[in-house]
């Protein structure tokens, strides 16, 4: 990508077209389902329409905004090239049933059994898998997702409340958002470049023979942060 | 390739870049990490790391011997990089993982929601950081040694969270923590005057974590401990 002739809100490349750079983060989406986190799962490699991927999706729900981006399976069209600067992963704090039914994660809150099944299930994903992100077949990351923090969710201050009227239920909570915050991995001083038709994909493994379980369906989403340069219309 | 040159943060040195060898290389952020394994048992008082590749045994004495994999490291040599890469150290941290870790990875308070509820993950984590150091060597030139909570995570997981009381007698608190380390982080760049270490290709460097005192204290759960050395990659351009 070599740039000819620079305007100020466009450029020309040498093949011949005027493009814009945009801040558009790359984003694509996998369900998991309450089960043992899978072996490998891939992400961008559907487009918006075709069905989220993952067991997790067992309903075959048909992607959306809220799940992708893409245009084409694994690649960008003719004439976009994209410029990564950095790579973040969200699982969102909700049980996702069937990647297209949002709830809350914790419904056992002020029942006999309460527990936290989202921060559990954050623990497990964050600090059991791998991520690896590829442009043909090169590697740009092969590491532990903790490295890769999402640095976007909830922050603030959380009491407990006592429920002094009923007998059974003395204290209830339904408050547990974490997210992963951090420094991780970052492409701002050297990005990488996905040309248009080149092939890319990001690869979520855990390679444990026995590997957690989750307690909930999640959507789990990767992010690839930069510019998208698109022709200028 | 990109037509402008792309902005940098500092100068590299032309060993880095492959200037020096006359091998043109590509930088990319590509931390370097191995990981030990501790057991539920006295801290050991040394155990190395970067000198096993995937495949081999991690180190320590963590659940026996247990096969690497791409979680445990991305070490490509035993403690080198091998040629014609080179790497530019920029800082180190250390990770203790909040989860239990075995020959699989679990939540690290099972006990919690029973009779008897305790906080293996926070005691763990404090015996860690009150106990080890970390020794870094590049061929003969020691470039850190110091104790590890001077070499923050800086990574984790944040938010929101409360307690919950419930009236059933036997499971009267509940708690789930997941906890990291942050504060000023190692950089080797953080004075205008240092240089950050070099690891050449085929130089031999080694890293261990020291537990020196008389009596060193006890892990309530198997633990395993990440040291990254955070940097620049050079590679070959391909």
């Amino acid at each position: 990508m070599v740039e000819v002739k620079a305007v100020p809100f466009a450029t020309l490349f040498d093949d011949s077209i005027w493009r814009t750079a945009i801040r558009k983060p790359l984003y694509s989406s996998v369900g998991f389902s309450n089960a043992a986190i899978p072996g490998e799962v891939s992400f961008f490699g559907y487009a918006r329409g075709a069905l989220v991927p993952g067991a997790g999706n067992a309903a075959g729900v048909v992607s959306k905004v809220a799940h992708t981006n893409m245009e084409l399976a694994g690649s960008l069209p003719l004439p976009k090239k994209f410029r990564c600067n950095g790579i973040s992963v969200h699982m969102l704090p909700a049980a996702f049933g069937s990647s297209d039914v949002p709830s809350a994660s914790d419904p056992t809150s002020n029942t006999a059994t309460q527990d936290s099944d989202l921060i559990e299930d954050l623990l497990l994903l964050t600090y059991s898998t791998v991520l690896t992100v590829k442009v043909g077949n090169k590697e740009y990351a092969d590491h532990p997702l903790d490295l890769f923090p999402s640095n976007t969710g909830f922050a603030g201050l959380c009491t407990v409340a006592n429920d002094n009227a009923s007998g059974t239920n003395v204290g209830t909570m339904d408050v547990v958002l974490p997210h992963t915050i951090g420094n991780g991995i970052s492409y701002r001083v050297y990005p990488f470049l996905i040309e248009n038709g080149q092939s890319f994909s990001a690869t979520l493994r855990c390679f444990f023979a026995s590997p957690p379980s989750l307690n909930d369906a999640r959507l789990v989403t990767v992010v690839l942060h930069g510019s998208m340069y698109r022709e200028v219309q | 390739m990109l037509s402008a040159p792309l902005p940098t943060r500092f100068d590299l040195p032309p060993e880095i870049t492959g200037q020096l060898q006359n091998v043109p290389l590509e930088c990319v952020h590509w931390p370097l990490y191995s990981s030990a394994a501790y057991d539920a048992a006295v801290i050991p008082r040394q155990v190395q790391l970067f000198n096993y590749l995937r495949g081999q045994t991690v180190s320590g004495a963590g659940t026996g011997a247990t096969s690497a994999s791409r979680w445990h490291t991305n070490m490509e040599a035993v403690q080198t990089i091998p040629a014609p890469k080179t790497f530019l150290v920029c800082g180190i941290r250390v990770m203790v993982s909040p989860l239990a870790v075995t020959t699989t990875t679990a939540l690290a308070d099972d006990t919690v929601g029973t009779a008897v509820a305790a906080l293996d993950q926070v005691d763990d984590l404090l015996k860690f950081f009150h106990t080890l150091c970390l020794r870094f060597k590049i061929g003969d030139s020691i470039y850190v040694e110091a104790p590890i909570w001077m070499m923050p995570q800086n990574n984790g997981i944040g938010g929101v969270a409360s307690t919950s009381v419930h009236s059933n007698a036997a499971a009267t608190l509940q708690t789930r923590v997941a906890l990291h380390t942050r504060g000023v982080a190692y950089d080797f760049g953080d004075s205008p005057s240092a240089r950050r270490p070099i690891l050449w290709n085929q130089q031999s460097f080694t890293c261990e974590l020291l537990a020196e005192f008389a009596t060193n204290p006890t892990l309530t759960d198997n633990k395993l401990v990440r040291v990254t050395l955070d940097g620049i990659m050079g590679r070959e351009i391909q």
